[in-house]
């Protein structure tokens, strides 16, 4: 049997784009519905400057990564590039989420207040919609970069915006229940934290078995994909530790009213969904194996 | 259908470590001019690719084959397309060097003070000078395929005085006796690809396998027409890929071929009678000693006329000639050979020879079947309104089956084959690969003049030579004889020694059997110069190094020879020759050339009668005769120094089939091409009919055996090296009879035969391939090259997996590497491919990377073939798994 | 107009003298095979073979590697030619991950033959063509086509293994021998619509 490899072009710092756009955008998203609802409003606060922080730390990461010199800039103006290229899009929406972002969220920081909106009211409001419904898309469209290319079948793949998606959102949670761990919340709203977080962990565990079924189904290439797949470190890191976990944590914080207990309960939560989320990207990303030239 | 397992790249790691070498700037001279060159390829002993060489400031940019010229038409194989790295190669020596410690080795600094030309040649001068005095054959000129341009090298040594110019390369390729015994060409046979429709092939290549342009050219084109190939080999190699591959045990291809010799002489298959009967010497009548009955008033060899119901001399009138039975002849009772060849191959069936050569016996009588009706015994063909028999098939052997005690046996055996279909220098058949030209000349007996390897060196005792002339006196190349008589020159009767060593082109450490031999004897000759291209083996055991051009640096004509691999229509019709332009040189380096005319104008042999020049005037290629260079006597003034550029002029002036054009003309064209007509591709063209009768009864070999063991008598001497005589006079037989070559009875332990095959990028120690770090990326990722490699279900007995690290032992040597199982080799064979490792201190890292295959043979004598001096390929080795490695 | 190949897997012997000349043509460093001889092991023994598949870029009609391309670097003629611009690749690698017949390779450092240290004249001269962050690839040897020259590929290849020429133009060798020998493509599944075709394969 010959030696299955991953493709070996993208590497760590995509993973790491991957996964801090989705939590990021997460975060963003979370804290933006938190503030809507007026619930932990300092928490929320917080969160939605965390949000366009951490893509933009992505986007720089990636840009250091694949981006060679000045070159990058033709990212911004190559529009034409956007009728086929996922990467000029995701790049669009991502500066797009981070612009709207820090326009929604500086006004409420000190040192920003000589901005000519505020964060909850017209032009301010307007903004933080507009990073929202960006939001969505920022975890998407990296499932939309990996899943246009052809040739490997593990991405090729409508489950990976899917799943993006939910990973992402569930990393943004997972962050919002750390920063809990140092601002004034209440029981209600973290609670609300875990009650998403519990959802989104289910939909992901399905949507992740989902995708490995269909990756293992797509050929003898999809077969390879889906035996790196489902290593040990994935199935016990990604699967057990990053979700299931979880979700007995999540579900035992929700049966408890002490708001210690639930920060912690959602903090170490949290911890494990961000490391298995990692874990999830890099999982996607080097279990990519190329169809061989000749034949499948 | 899997992809064969590519390497680890960290396995073989194909840059080599910096060695940070800093290059002189162009020169600024040249910057903005761009030029090209014609070129000659030195990639591969052939060397006979035409290029054009693109320079651009003053730098090599691109090679590229000639489109024009044969025999490549701008193509050309990998090795050829990688030249310019073996200019540029930082490894190179680039000045001249001496030794200042004492002590040598391969693995020992030589502690080099790098000096002027003058003084270098001042001392190697000296040297020679005092070797002449006490006695010339104390100098040993070794030559080899890392520099086939020189023209000067033979014609100095022997203007010295010594007869000892040895190759460093033959005795693993011993393919020449029978061809220049039944062809009277040289070096050898090969199939002509025009016209073949069945080819036979065993032990070789027909040119894909190890990468030959022009050979690839005519391979492509054969199959593309629809030629049948069978390929009876241990590995399924290109050419097997492509057509019908038999494996078959290594070294047991005699068996194979005595089987089917056999069966075409035993099981009622037609056979070209006329041939037979006229252009053989099958009819003879053999007296019951063994040799020609002689009619006692003239001494010829007789033949039977059937219809007359008597004996004649062959070259009387006949009626019916009688190709068999047994007639009382002047009271001697005598049977015709082909009687008693025929009678001796009864016992060699194909159920015989399964049993030794694994190769079933339904498919040998197969193969021998289809072999003789593609033959069309009995149908011509017209060429330029000659008429030749036609016989579209072919049986061709090589290296793999020669280099076997017993291998010239299988050669000759294979030579049968093809005279019972009457294929001999035909159109589709078996034809030589030497000058195109009357070659088939009758000696007094009426059969086929010999040429070079198949005429007998005379026997002289003491023994003038060192490389073992007298003992084998049907031998090539024979480095390893000469080496044993250097480390023990009274069992091989010498009375003089060596005492300087010029090394030129050759390496006889790393292209031979066991390296540690020929290292010892160079450290026991007194002083040792080697014209030099890298820190090869040779070179870093030298006294002093004479850094010499790199190919494309060294500007040469040379005549287009017939190639080894095949032959076929890209080459008939025209005459060639053709001009290498220099690169500029890069370092202090100089032409082999010119060094050779300054050592010999101060050793005194340059000028006058029997001087350099004199016998340059009156030399002939070996190979080409008068299709060749021939300047003739008195052409260049014996008696002046004349530059390399007078010279070349010279040659193409005069060049028998040449206009008078000379190198100004040359410079202009890259090349002379001078028609011919296609019929004289074929030799039998110019003795047709019963003009010449080829050997089928082998009487000359009996006779240079026979004469051989009487001189030994005559001196009084036993056979040198050899345990049990019987052993060597057993193969002066005129009959090929089954002979075990020294494997067969190998102890068990030694359960499988190592192959060698040469791959595409390192056929020959030509142009440093496997220093080459273009090459190198190649092989090192080459899942058919550069690892050693067992049969799938052989490693999964021996519970060894693709990777691991092994040990091969034969009972001679040992080497490592790191295993590749395959389908495509025989389960009893183990392969090795291409001659990578050993290498020195100071050479390319590239060079020590990989299986050294060489290591595991043997320079005994009594594992020699008797008649070549070839040596065994295919030694009985074990092989286990590394302890602790992986 | 469209640029063609075919190669004929019967006549290719597997000698990687294309793989060279590319090399010598185009200069590149260690690692980066712009043109390749893929090699396999057919069968079981006794009944087993070597193949080959040479292999660069194809060219294709229906290119998923421009598709991909974020800055507009990669580009495709009217001659059919796919091409990359390299004043303006940015070397994100993601047309290498789309191209399925790995034909592209990131130039993300440029090293030499003989070791760092070690810079050849050859390499010198050659070297200064290549940009260093972007993406390599076969060009049908462009800069040659002009001339009326072969891809080096082409004209160096002893088997006479490939033919070059235009697909569109229905006398072209390379039209007449895929229409006489129904060559394939790979991976037609794709519907990358290559330009360069298989025979006997
Ligand atoms: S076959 Fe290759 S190495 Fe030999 S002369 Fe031709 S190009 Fe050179
Ligand atoms: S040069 Fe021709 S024969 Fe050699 S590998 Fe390339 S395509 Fe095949
Ligand atoms: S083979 Fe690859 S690089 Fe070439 S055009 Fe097709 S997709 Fe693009």
């Amino acid at each position: 049997m010959t030696e299955i490899k991953g493709q070996k072009h993208w590497g760590w710092m995509v993973v790491l784009d991957l996964f801090l756009a989705g939590l990021g955008a997460g975060t963003f998203l979370f804290s933006f519905v938190l503030d809507r609802l007026g619930e932990c409003p300092e928490l929320a606060r917080i969160g939605t400057l965390i949000g366009p922080v951490v893509v933009l730390l992505g986007s720089v990461l990636l840009l250091l990564d694949l981006g060679e010199g000045g070159h990058v800039l033709r990212l911004w103006f190559h529009p034409a590039a956007l009728r086929t290229s996922w990467i000029t899009r995701g790049a669009w929406l991502q500066t797009g989420f981070i612009i709207f972002g820090f326009a929604h969220a500086l006004p409420r920081f000190a040192g920003f207040a000589w901005l000519p909106w505020d964060a909850s009211g017209g032009l301010g409001l307007a903004f933080g919609w507009a990073a929202a419904v960006l939001a969505l898309t920022v975890p998407v469209y990296p499932g939309m970069v990996l899943g246009v290319i052809r040739s490997i079948p593990a991405w090729n793949n409508a489950a990976l915006p899917v799943l993006f998606l939910f990973a992402g959102l569930n990393t943004g949670i997972a962050v919002l229940q750390l920063v809990a761990l140092g601002v004034t919340v209440d029981v209600a709203g973290l609670h609300l934290l875990a009650i998403a977080g519990l959802v989104l962990s289910v939909l992901l565990l399905l949507t992740l078995a989902a995708y490995v079924e269909i990756v293992r189904h797509t050929g003898t290439t999809g077969r390879a994909s889906a035996r790196l797949l489902t290593s040990g470190v994935f199935v016990w890191g990604v699967a057990v530790a990053g979700l299931v976990l979880p979700i007995v944590l999540l579900a035992v914080s929700l049966a408890s009213t002490g708001l210690a207990q639930v920060r912690v309960l959602g903090a170490v939560s949290a911890v494990l969904v961000l490391a298995g989320g990692l874990l999830l990207r890099h999982a996607v990303v080097t279990s990519g194996v190329r169809m061989t030239v000749r034949s499948d | 259908m899997a992809k064969a397992k590519t390497r680890k790249h960290d396995q073989a790691d194909p840059m080599p470590p910096g060695a940070d070498y800093q290059w002189p700037a162009a020169d600024p001279a040249q910057r903005g001019r761009t030029r090209t060159l014609f070129g000659i390829c030195g990639q591969c002993m052939q060397g006979d690719c035409a290029t054009l060489i693109h320079m651009q400031d003053g730098v090599v940019t691109r090679v590229e084959g000639n489109p024009a010229a044969s025999p490549n038409y701008g193509s050309l194989c990998p090795r050829g397309a990688s030249q310019l790295m073996n200019l540029y190669n930082p490894y190179r020596v680039k000045t001249p060097l001496v030794r200042t410690n004492p002590e040598k080795g391969l693995d020992v600094d030589p502690g080099w003070k790098e000096v002027s030309w003058d003084e270098a040649m001042a001392l190697v001068i000296e040297k020679l000078n005092q070797v002449r005095t006490k006695d010339p054959r104390g100098l040993l000129v070794m030559e080899g395929f890392g520099n086939r341009d020189s023209l000067l090298r033979d014609h100095f040594a022997h203007a010295f005085g010594t007869p000892n110019v040895v190759g460093s390369h033959a005795p693993l390729c011993s393919i020449h006796y029978a061809s220049n015994l039944v062809h009277a060409g040289c070096p050898e046979q090969v199939a002509e690809m025009d016209y073949c429709e069945y080819l036979l092939t065993f032990g070789r290549s027909l040119g894909p396998n190890f990468a030959t342009t022009g050979a690839i050219r005519r391979f492509t084109k054969a199959m593309d027409r629809g030629m049948k190939l069978v390929v009876i080999d241990p590995r399924c190699s290109v050419e097997a890929s492509k057509g019908e591959w038999i494996p078959i045990r290594p070294g047991s291809d005699y068996a194979c071929l005595l089987a089917m010799a056999g069966t075409m002489l035993n099981e009622g298959l037609p056979f070209d009678e006329w041939f037979m009967k006229h252009r053989t010497n099958a009819p003879y009548l053999i007296n019951p000693a063994g040799d020609y009955h002689r009619d006692p008033l003239t001494g010829k060899p007789m033949m039977w006329d059937a219809a007359a119901g008597c004996a004649r001399a062959f070259d009387a009138e006949f009626a019916d000639i009688a190709l068999t039975g047994a007639y009382t002849v002047d009271g001697v009772a005598c049977r015709t050979g082909f009687d008693l060849i025929r009678e001796e191959f009864r016992q060699y069936t194909p159920e015989w020879a399964e049993g030794i050569c694994t190769v079933p016996a339904a498919t040998i009588r197969r193969i021998a079947g289809e072999f003789v009706k593609h033959a069309k015994i009995g149908s011509t063909i017209q060429i330029d309104g000659f008429t030749f028999p036609f016989r579209p098939a072919s049986v061709n052997t090589h290296r793999g089956i020669t280099n076997h005690r017993g291998g010239t046996y299988a050669e000759l055996t294979a030579k049968l084959m093809n005279m019972l279909v009457g294929n001999i220098e035909v159109p589709g058949g078996c034809v030589g690969d030497s000058m195109r030209g009357p070659l088939l000349e009758p000696d007094d007996d009426g059969v086929l003049r010999p040429q070079f390897r198949a005429q007998a060196f005379p026997f002289k005792f003491p023994p003038d030579t060192i490389d073992g002339n007298e003992f084998y006196p049907h031998k090539n190349a024979t480095p390893h004889l000469a080496v044993q008589a250097m480390l023990d020159p009274a069992r091989y009767h010498l009375d003089y020694s060596i005492e300087v060593w010029l090394n030129l082109g050759a390496n006889a450490i790393r292209k031979n059997a066991q390296p540690e031999k020929y290292v010892e004897a160079m450290r026991n000759v007194p002083f040792v110069v080697s014209v030099a291209y890298h820190m090869d083996e040779p070179t870093i055991m030298a006294d002093v190094v004479l850094p010499e051009h790199a190919n494309m640096e060294r500007d040469i004509v040379s005549v287009l020879v017939p190639p080894h691999q095949t032959t076929g229509g890209e080459l008939y019709g025209a005459d060639t020759v053709r001009v290498r332009q220099a690169v500029p040189a890069l370092f202090n380096t100089r032409h082999c050339d010119d060094i050779l005319t300054d050592i010999a104008e101060g050793t005194g042999v340059l000028y006058g009668p029997g001087g350099v020049y004199d016998r340059l005037n009156r030399s002939m290629n070996d190979l080409v005769l008068t299709d060749g260079f021939y300047l003739g006597e008195g052409t260049l003034d014996v008696d002046r120094r004349h530059t390399r550029e007078e010279i070349q002029d010279q040659l193409l002036k005069t060049w028998p089939r040449g206009d008078g054009k000379g190198l100004a003309e040359i410079n202009q064209e890259g090349f002379f091409r001078q028609p011919r007509s296609r019929k004289e591709f074929f030799t039998y063209y110019f003795s047709p009919g019963d003009g010449v009768r080829h050997p089928f009864y082998f009487e000359r070999l009996k006779k240079t055996g026979d004469s051989l063991r009487a001189q030994l008598r005559e001196v009084g001497i036993a056979y040198p090296g050899i345990a049990d005589e019987e052993t060597v006079w057993e193969q002066y037989r005129p009959i090929p009879h089954w002979i075990e070559n020294s494997e067969i009875q190998a102890p068990p332990e030694y359960d499988l035969w190592v192959v060698n095959w040469k791959s595409p990028y390192h056929p020959h120690d030509s142009g440093n391939p496997e220093g080459n770090p273009w090459l190198a990326e190649l092989y090192a990722q080459d899942p058919f090259d550069f690892a050693v490699f067992m049969n799938a279900a052989t490693a999964a007995k021996k519970g060894l997996k693709d990777g691991d690290r092994v040990t091969v032992e034969s009972r001679y040597g040992r080497t490592s590497g790191a295993l590749r199982v395959t389908e495509l080799l025989h389960p009893d064979a183990l392969g090795i491919p291409g001659n990578y490792g050993l290498g020195t201190l100071q050479s390319n890292p590239l060079i020590r990377q990989g299986t050294f295959y060489n290591s595991l043979l043997s320079i005994d004598d009594n594992t020699l073939d008797a008649i070549s001096a070839g040596q065994e390929i295919s030694p009985r080795v074990r092989v286990y798994r590394q302890e602790g490695a992986r | 107009m469209r640029y063609g190949m075919a190669i004929d897997l019967k006549k290719c012997v597997g000698c990687n003298a294309c793989t060279v000349a590319c090399r010598m043509e185009n200069g590149t460093p260690p690692g980066i095979l712009l043109c390749q001889v893929e090699k396999y092991e057919v069968g079981t023994y006794p009944a087993a073979r070597m193949d080959f598949l040479p292999r660069a870029c194809m060219h294709c009609a229906e290119p998923p590697c421009l598709e991909v391309c974020p800055t507009g670097a990669t580009y495709q003629r009217e001659d059919g030619l796919v091409l990359v611009d390299p004043r303006k690749c940015m070397g994100c690698r993601y047309c290498v991950l789309a191209c399925p017949y790995e034909a592209r390779h990131p130039l993300r450092r440029i090293e030499n033959y003989y070791g760092p240290g070690t810079v050849t004249p050859w390499e010198e001269k050659k070297h200064k063509t290549l940009t260093k962050g972007t993406v390599q690839k076969c060009t049908f040897c462009a800069h040659r086509l002009g001339d009326g020259r072969q891809p080096a590929c082409v004209e160096v290849c002893p088997a006479n293994a490939r033919c070059f020429g235009d697909l569109d133009d229905p006398e072209s060798d390379v039209s007449r021998v895929v229409a006489r020998q129904g060559g394939s493509v790979l991976k037609a599944e794709l519907g990358t619509c290559p330009s360069v075709y298989y025979l006997n394969s």
